[in-house]
C-alpha cells in the first residue's frame, strides 16, 4: 500500500476554492482504493494483470455492420433522402480526393492584397507615419509595390472554375 | 414486468389502426380477401374419438372431448353434465397482462357456453344412465394453439366437430352395477344432438358501413366492434355477441345475420362431410393420425372447407345443395386428398407466405384455390331461407326476430 | 461479411476463435460467451464472421433483446412523468425522456400519445434496468429518428429485420425498382412502411413478409410478382 507513504493534502487546503478539482480527484482516488481493499481477497493478481483479447459486443447492428433502417426511395420522403445522400457522401468522402477548390490559393492571395485587405494594419501604421514616410511611400508606390497598383474590381469567374 | 406485452399483438398501434380503417374504407383486406370472404377452414381428426384440430389461416385450435361417469347435479338429476374448458395459454404472444388475458378466455368461454350449452345443442338427457346416480360427464377442452383472429369461429367449429366426432362407450346399469363396455365388446355410441350450432364473426369499423367477416388478429384488434353470431344448421340464431363502439344499425346486423346463417349451414354440412370422410378412412383402417405433432403438422392431409364444399370465392353465398354434395363426395374425394397433400406443406407453414413464393401476393387465393368441382359452385341456392319447420330442438333456439331483445341482454363488451 | 456455414449449438466450444484470440483482438457478438479462455456458444444458429475479428451467432429469434446502439421501432405505451414508456418488443418496456427529442425543452414537450410509433436508438441496455431510448443524435438533431406517422407497421422475425439491413442486401433496392416507398426497419423485428397508395403498401408488406420464408435469393421472383400485382 503506497498510500500510507504518500503525502496527503490537508483538508483545509482542499477546501480552498482553487483546489476544488484536486479535491474531486483525491476523493476519487480514495474511493478506488477503498473498493479495491473491499474486494482484495476476491480479485487476484491474475485477474488484475491478465490482458484479454476478447471484446464483448451485444449488438447485432454493430457486429454485422448493419445500416440504419430508415430509408426512403424514389422521392417518397425528400427530407430523408437528402440525409441519406449526405451520409453516403460522408462515407465516400474518406476515399475520394478532396473537392477541387473553386478559387485557387494564388487568386486568393491576389484578391487579398488587391482589396487592401490588411486595412487595419494599414490604417494603424498610417497614424504613426511622418510626412517623410508618406512621401517615401508615394515614390515607392510608383516603382516598387505591384500589389498596390491594382484597382479593386470584380473578377469574372472563369468557366472552367466549376 | 411484462406490462408491455399486449402491444406485441398486431393492431394495437395507431398506424396499424388507421391503416386498417383506411383499408376497410377502400374495401381492401390485408390478405386480399373480400369483405364477405372467409378463410379456408381445415379439419384434422385425431386417432382418438373427439380429437379435432381446426385451422383457419394461422388460427389453430385443438379440441378434445372426453367423458367420464359421474353423479348429476341435484337440480337436473336426469341430465348428463357438459363442461367446456378454454385454454389460451398456448399462445405465447398474447398479452400476458392477466386481466385482459382472462377477459379473452372468458369471452370465448361464455360464447361457447351459450352456443352449445345454453342452446342445448347436445341432448344431455340421453347421457343419463341412472337418474340421480350415474350420468355421463362430457368435457370439452378447447386448446388454442395459435391466434390469428377469429378464435370464436375456430373454437365453435372445433367444438362442434369434436362433439360430433366423439363416441362414448356403451354402458349398462343393472342390479346397482355399472358396466362400461370396451370398444371390442360393443361399438361406441356417438352423442345425440338436438341441433348443430356454429358461429360467424363480423368486425365493424367506424369508417365503413360494410362489416367484414372472419377477421384476422390485426383486423380484430383494430375493429371498433366485433359481432359474433351463432346459428345452427336450421339457420336459427343461438347466440349473439355484440360489443364495441361502432354505431351499428339493425340493418347491418340483420344483413350479417342472414349471411351468417347461410355460412353456418354450409359449415355444418362441411363438418358432416368431413366426418363421413374420416369414418370411411377409419373403416379402411389406414393412417390414423397419432400424436399432437402429426395432428397439427403439415404432413397430415387435412379436410379443407373450400375443397370439400366446392366453394368458389366469386360467389356471394355458397350453399351447395345437398344433392350436389353427395355427388362431389363420391366422385371428387380422391382428388381432393391428393391436392391437399400437395398444397398443405406450403400453405401451413406460416399462413400467408407459402414457400413457393408465388402465393404471397394478396390475390394468391384466386389462383391457388381453384375449386375442383365447378358444377357444385354453379348450383348455389342463394340466400337460403331459415327453415324453421325443421326445428328439432324445439326448445331454446328462437327464431331470429324474437331473439332480438334476448340478444341485447346477452350482448357484452369485447376486450 | 463471409457467411461461414458452421452451425453451432448452445454449449459448443468454438476453438477457432480461441486460436485467433491468441494473436489478435476478437469481438464476440451475441450468442457467444467467454469462459476464461474458452469461447462457448450460447445460442443455436450459423456462426458468422466478419473481418477482422468479429464473430456472432445468427440465431432465429422473435423476441428482441435490447443492445446499446440498436435502432428500433417502438410503440409508445404510456406517459410516466418525465418519461414515455415505449414497447420495443423486449421483455420489458423501454423508456424515453421527453427531452430526448429534437428541440424539446421542459416547456416544449413533444406531442406523443399512446399508440404512436417512434424510431429511436437504444442508448442504454442492461439486463437489470429498463433500457433507455433517444430520438436525437449526439449533436441534438433528429436525423432519421422520430415519430412515424401514417403508413403501415408489422412485425417479423429479428432475422428478417437484420437481413434487410445488411449493407449489400439486394431486397430493398430491388423493391425500389417496382415502386417508390419509405421504410423503417427496426432490428427489433418491426417494420414500418409507407407508399403512395394503400394497395402498394399492402403489396410491399406482403412482399417483405414473404421473404421470411424464401430468403434473399427469391427477391427477383417476388419483385416480378409485385410488379404484376401493381399493374392489375
Amino acid at each position: 500500500m503506497p498510500a500510507k507513504s504518500k503525502p496527503r493534502l490537508s483538508r483545509g487546503v482542499l477546501d480552498m476554492k482553487f483546489m476544488q478539482r484536486t479535491k474531486v480527484k483525491v476523493e476519487k482516488e480514495a474511493d478506488d482504493e477503498q473498493s479495491r481493499a473491499l474486494y482484495s481477497h476476491e480479485i487476484n493478481q491474475k485477474m488484475l494483470n491478465s490482458t484479454s483479447n476478447f471484446v464483448l459486443e451485444s449488438s447485432y447492428s454493430i457486429c454485422a455492420g448493419l445500416i440504419d433502417g430508415r430509408l426512403s426511395f424514389r422521392g417518397m420522403n425528400p427530407e430523408l433522402e437528402l440525409l441519406m445522400e449526405q451520409e453516403l457522401a460522408e462515407k465516400q468522402g474518406n476515399t475520394r480526393p478532396e473537392q477541387p477548390k473553386e478559387v485557387s490559393d494564388q487568386d486568393m492571395v491576389k484578391a487579398f492584397y488587391a482589396n487592401k485587405a490588411p486595412t487595419v494594419t494599414g490604417s494603424m501604421s498610417k497614424k504613426f507615419n511622418t510626412k517623410k514616410d508618406f512621401k517615401r511611400k508615394q515614390v515607392g508606390e510608383d516603382s516598387g509595390n505591384p500589389h498596390a497598383k491594382k484597382r479593386q474590381h470584380f473578377k469574372k469567374p472563369r468557366s472552367d472554375d466549376d | 414486468m411484462f406490462m408491455n406485452s399486449n402491444l406485441f399483438e398486431p393492431g394495437k398501434s395507431k398506424p396499424e389502426r388507421n391503416f386498417v380503417q383506411l383499408a376497410v374504407k377502400q374495401n381492401q383486406r390485408f390478405d386480399g380477401r373480400r369483405s364477405n370472404e372467409c378463410r379456408d377452414v381445415e379439419l384434422t381428426f385425431g386417432s382418438d374419438w373427439g380429437t379435432v384440430a381446426v385451422s383457419m389461416g394461422d388460427t389453430k385450435v385443438l379440441t378434445r372431448v372426453t367423458c367420464d361417469m359421474g353423479t348429476p347435479a341435484t337440480s337436473r338429476p336426469n341430465e348428463g353434465k357438459f363442461q367446456l374448458n378454454v385454454n389460451l395459454a398456448g399462445v405465447a404472444f398474447l398479452d400476458e397482462l392477466q386481466t385482459t388475458h382472462d377477459q379473452r378466455s372468458l369471452t370465448l368461454n361464455s360464447l361457447l357456453e351459450r352456443t352449445f350449452r345454453s342452446s342445448r345443442s347436445v341432448d344431455l338427457e340421453s347421457l343419463c344412465v341412472a337418474a340421480e346416480h350415474h350420468v355421463w360427464c362430457i368435457r370439452v377442452d378447447v386448446n388454442v394453439l395459435n391466434h390469428d383472429g377469429n378464435l370464436y369461429d375456430a373454437s365453435t367449429i372445433a367444438t362442434l366437430a369434436a362433439l360430433m366426432h366423439f363416441r362414448r362407450p356403451d354402458v349398462t346399469f343393472a342390479d346397482d352395477k355399472l358396466r362400461i363396455y370396451t370398444e371390442k365388446e360393443r361399438d361406441f355410441i356417438p352423442l345425440l344432438f338436438l341441433h348443430y350450432p356454429v358461429s360467424v364473426t363480423y368486425c365493424i369499423y367506424k369508417s365503413s358501413w360494410q362489416p367484414i367477416v372472419d377477421p384476422t388478429l390485426l383486423e380484430e384488434n383494430a375493429a371498433d366492434s366485433v359481432i359474433v353470431l351463432s346459428f345452427n344448421s336450421y339457420q336459427e340464431l343461438c347466440s349473439l355477441n355484440a360489443g364495441g363502439t361502432a354505431p351499428t344499425n339493425v340493418r347491418t346486423i340483420m344483413q350479417c345475420a342472414r349471411n351468417a346463417a347461410t355460412r353456418c349451414k354450409s359449415l355444418v354440412d362441411f363438418i358432416r362431410k368431413a366426418l363421413s370422410l374420416d369414418e370411411e378412412r377409419r373403416l379402411q383402417g389406414d393412417r390414423l393420425v397419432d400424436g399432437l405433432v402429426a395432428l397439427i403438422g403439415n404432413t397430415q392431409h387435412k379436410l379443407s372447407f373450400n375443397k370439400l364444399m366446392g366453394y368458389k370465392k366469386q360467389e356471394q353465398q355458397p350453399t351447395p345443395s345437398d344433392k350436389m354434395e353427395l355427388e362431389n363426395e363420391s366422385s371428387e374425394e380422391p382428388e381432393v386428398e391428393e391436392i391437399e397433400a400437395k398444397e398443405e406443406p406450403s400453405k401451413e407453414e406460416t399462413g400467408e407466405a407459402p414457400m413457393d413464393s408465388s402465393g404471397w401476393l394478396p390475390q394468391d387465393e384466386d389462383s391457388q384455390e381453384l375449386p375442383i368441382p365447378s358444377e357444385a359452385s354453379t348450383s348455389n341456392a342463394g340466400k337460403g331461407k331459415p327453415n324453421r319447420s325443421k326445428n328439432k330442438a324445439n326448445k331454446k333456439p328462437l327464431p331470429k326476430k324474437q331473439n332480438h331483445s334476448d340478444s341485447e341482454e346477452e350482448a357484452r363488451q369485447f376486450i | 461479411m463471409s457467411a461461414t456455414s458452421t452451425v453451432v449449438m448452445p454449449g459448443d466450444r468454438i476453438t477457432a476463435i480461441e486460436e485467433l484470440a491468441k494473436s489478435k483482438r476478437v469481438i464476440l457478438g451475441p450468442g457467444l460467451r467467454r469462459l476464461d479462455d474458452t469461447v462457448v456458444a450460447s445460442k443455436a444458429g450459423p456462426l458468422r464472421h466478419k473481418e477482422p475479428g468479429t464473430f456472432w451467432v445468427d440465431n432465429y429469434q422473435r423476441r428482441y433483446i435490447p443492445a446499446r446502439g440498436d435502432l428500433v421501432l417502438g410503440i409508445v405505451r404510456s406517459k410516466a412523468g418525465d418519461l414515455y414508456r415505449v414497447d420495443i418488443g423486449a421483455a420489458d418496456t423501454a423508456s424515453i425522456s421527453y427531452l430526448a427529442f429534437e428541440a424539446a425543452t421542459k416547456k416544449n414537450r413533444p406531442d406523443l400519445n399512446p399508440g404512436d410509433l417512434i424510431y429511436a436508438r437504444v442508448l442504454n441496455a442492461s439486463a437489470d434496468i429498463e433500457s433507455e431510448l433517444v430520438c436525437v443524435n449526439s449533436v441534438g438533431k433528429r436525423g432519421k429518428l422520430g415519430v412515424l406517422a401514417e403508413g403501415f407497421f408489422f412485425k417479423c422475425s429479428l432475422n428478417l429485420g437484420r437481413m434487410l439491413l445488411r449493407e449489400n442486401c439486394p431486397v430493398l433496392t430491388a423493391l425500389t425498382r417496382e415502386l417508390p416507398y419509405e421504410i423503417a426497419v427496426g432490428v427489433n423485428g418491426r417494420i414500418w412502411l409507407n407508399a403512395h397508395s394503400l394497395k402498394e403498401t399492402v403489396a410491399l408488406a406482403n412482399a417483405i413478409s414473404a421473404l421470411e420464408q424464401t430468403g434473399c435469393a427469391e427477391i427477383d421472383k417476388i419483385c416480378g410478382n409485385l410488379g404484376d400485382f401493381l399493374q392489375t
